[in-house]
């Protein structure tokens, strides 16, 4: 049986009279990437805030690594590492006397953290830049030295909070690859993010939170599951006949169908080959269409049903 | 240990506001040195040649001799000239003074038992010091003149005593007062020393302002604490590494002057004075690092606050203070103000131990400055807690 990283039982956090976790509960396994989704306010950060014990908490209990986690117990926080979502160095510092500064909170022994310094440069990327200043990098190689600065100390246990914000996309599938390699070298990942795509590529169980509160947790496809929509089918074509259109309505699994400047969409829950049967109607009426093509759901799609929210709804 | 050590390199990228505000401070030094010896040199004063008119009424043998005299140490106008004249030109300030011989005079001066003296009728604007310094070289010169005929010389005689007395150099001579100690201090004020301490506080402010506070504030971002305070480093331990370095530098800073005072101040240097005044600088030294740690929690950009406070900030408490303008030169407004200021004690202080008071006499003005710093300091904890437990 997996060794459980993280326990999180009957959380509860309250801000005067709003209440920010709601007896929230959360396991997480040895070596896995775990993703915690949520709409801005969700609770996202409070729960890590509570983990890291930077916060107290009204009620619940919380367990790491198999021990009860409280704000003294520095051996437990020594074996976790943070990678927040600002960029947090020293711009007075070269991004060697940074990593070196984050890791020499945790690493006393100067042979063992000059190894782990180097070993952190070199995992992100940064050996060309050892001494230049934060200002003199990039945005995606500012977010390198801030991964580093999180990972130095070889932790178990990483919590990257949206550490892609903000990055080219060639910075971030080095992140991402980076956190996959983390992972694969041992390390348990809680990985935020409003990115679903990073999280469809990265992230072994997803939780969805809103109001303090787990609203859906599972892989992705447990997730995907558990919405109506399972496959959309979206034929392009001109002058469709309402009488047409109602046929469609009337195929097996189909539950809504739109038409608008000349796409059609079948939206289909459940059932197999929905893409053939909605060909199968196109050809029988002997009405031609361009194109046809079938979208199986995101998990955009999952978070917007589940909560009703866009992810990203501060954009 | 690593937050120290990562303080100074933090630091090292300040330095070049500490290295201006140094030179800057040097530079001060310099001039003040150069101020106070040439105003305690008594060849630094000339005798001054006005242009007068003059009138003699009195045509005696004392009237003539007088005016002889005053021929030969000042321009002297002797034309006729009417009274309106006389005004205009005393106005337009092309005569110092109007000075008129009297009848009567010589008698007067010649007869030992006249009670009251005739005295010379002189005009001067009252604006003026030129004037009033006439008068007094004028009294002083009958004086002297009087003093010898009636001791027995002749009156030719006591004019040309008269005469060599007021133009032979004066010596300052120091005045022996008593400290309530008992000791005695040479001193009439204006020191050396006064003149060298008296505005260092200034160059500490702006150093610590300047170049100490972006760098403490550095290690005060939210981002970066959080993530220290997450990695079980313990806050105290940071505090106490922060606290140290702050102090290690500034202290520096002091130590920098105190080394170049030792030098300039001559034979006051360790003095009972100079080293109370080295001390005085000390515990300012801590009151402004006291300051700076509450100023380090204001939400302000560390590069807009540490150069809003070193200019402004500093500029304020050293006017008000009295670093720049002596105290009795300060308004009662401006002075009552300054009595919430660690600058007014320090300079009271120093202005203290300047006319030789002792210990005893300043203790209560260095507990002001350290008690200033200490409220600054639980002012600034007390915030920097309510921020965290808000944040």
């Amino acid at each position: 049986m997996a060794e459980t990283v993280v326990k999180i039982t009957n959380l509860v956090k309250r801000y005067k009279e709003l209440i920010a976790l709601d007896n929230f509960s959360l396991e997480i396994q040895k070596g896995e990437v775990f993703g915690l989704l949520g709409p801005n306010g969700s609770g996202k950060t409070t729960t890590i805030n509570c983990l890291l014990t930077l916060l107290s908490y009204d009620n619940g209990e919380i367990e790491l690594f198999g021990e009860k986690m409280t704000s003294k117990r520095n051996d437990l926080k020594a074996r976790i590492g943070v990678v927040p979502q600002q960029v947090a160095v020293f711009e007075e510092l070269t991004v060697y006397d940074n990593i070196d500064f984050f890791c020499g909170l945790y690493i006393k022994d100067g042979a063992t953290r000059k190894k782990y310094v180097e070993d952190a440069i070199e995992f992100v990327g940064l050996q060309e830049f050892t001494k230049f200043y934060p200002k003199k990098l990039s945005g995606g190689l500012l977010r390198r030295l801030n991964i580093a600065c999180g990972i130095a100390h070889k932790p178990e246990l990483i919590i990257f909070d949206e550490p892609t914000v903000a990055v080219d996309p060639q910075s971030r599938n080095k992140i991402l690859e980076g956190i996959a390699n983390l992972n694969a070298q041992g390390a348990t990942i809680i990985y935020t993010t409003h990115y679903m795509e990073e999280v469809e590529q990265l992230c072994s169980r997803i939780l969805i939170m809103d109001h303090g509160k787990k609203v859906a947790i599972g892989t992705k496809d447990e997730l995907k599951g558990m919405i109506k929509n399972t496959e959309s089918v979206v034929v392009n074509a001109s002058d469709l006949e309402p009488a047409f259109i109602e046929k469609i309505r009337a195929l097996n699994h189909v539950y809504d169908v739109s038409y608008h400047d000349d796409t059609l969409t079948v939206k289909c829950s459940g059932g197999k080959h929905n893409i053939v049967h909605v060909v199968d109607c196109f050809a029988d009426n002997d009405v031609k269409y361009r194109q046809i093509y079938s979208i199986l759901p995101t998990l955009n799609e999952v978070f917007l049903e589940i909560t009703g929210k866009q992810l990203r709804d501060n954009d | 240990m690593q937050v120290f050590k990562a303080f100074f390199k933090v630091q090292k990228r300040y330095m070049i506001p500490a290295i201006m505000f140094t030179l800057m401070g040097v530079l001060m030094l310099i001039m003040n040195y150069a101020m106070a010896h040439r105003s305690t040199s008594d060849n630094g004063f000339q005798s001054m040649s006005l242009p007068i008119y003059l009138t003699d009424e009195d045509q005696s043998e004392v009237s003539s001799l007088l005016a002889d005299y005053l021929r030969r140490t000042h321009k002297v106008d002797e034309a006729e000239c009417s009274d309106e004249m006389l005004t205009e030109r005393l106005y337009y300030q092309d005569l110092a003074a109007a000075i008129t011989i009297p009848k009567g005079f010589g008698q007067a001066f010649t007869d030992k038992n006249t009670g009251d003296r005739m005295e010379i009728r002189s005009v001067v604007d009252e604006g003026l010091a030129e004037g009033h310094m006439l008068n007094l070289q004028l009294k002083s010169f009958l004086n002297s003149m009087y003093a010898f005929y009636h001791s027995g010389m002749s009156l030719t005689e006591a004019a040309a005593q008269a005469e060599q007395t007021q133009a032979s150099d004066n010596y300052v001579s120091l005045v022996r007062e008593a400290t309530e100690e008992g000791t005695v201090n040479e001193r009439s004020g204006e020191s050396t020393s006064r003149l060298l301490f008296i505005f260092i506080p200034y160059v500490i402010m702006c150093s610590v302002f300047g170049s100490l506070l972006p760098a403490v504030m550095s290690f005060g971002e939210s981002e970066k604490k959080r993530r220290e305070n997450a990695s079980g480093f313990a806050v105290w331990k940071r505090s106490f590494a922060l606290a140290f370095g702050s102090l290690v530098f500034a202290l520096a800073f002091c130590l920098i002057y105190v080394v170049i005072l030792a030098f300039v101040c001559g034979s006051e240097t360790f003095s009972e004075m100079w080293w109370l005044m080295a001390l005085n600088l000390l515990i300012f030294t801590f009151s402004t690092v006291m300051m700076m740690a509450f100023l380090s929690v204001i939400p302000l950009k560390a590069s807009v606050l540490s150069s809003i406070v070193s200019t402004v900030v500093s500029l304020g408490f050293a006017f008000l203070g009295g670093l720049f303008v002596p105290m009795q030169y300060l308004g009662e407004g401006v002075k009552m103000i300054g009595r919430f200021l660690p600058t007014y004690w320090y300079a009271t202080a120093v202005e203290a131990l300047d006319k030789g008071k002792g210990f005893a006499s300043v203790l209560p003005y260095f507990g002001i400055e350290l008690l200033f710093g200490l409220a600054c300091l639980a002012i600034g904890l007390a915030l920097s807690k309510a921020s965290e437990r808000a944040g």
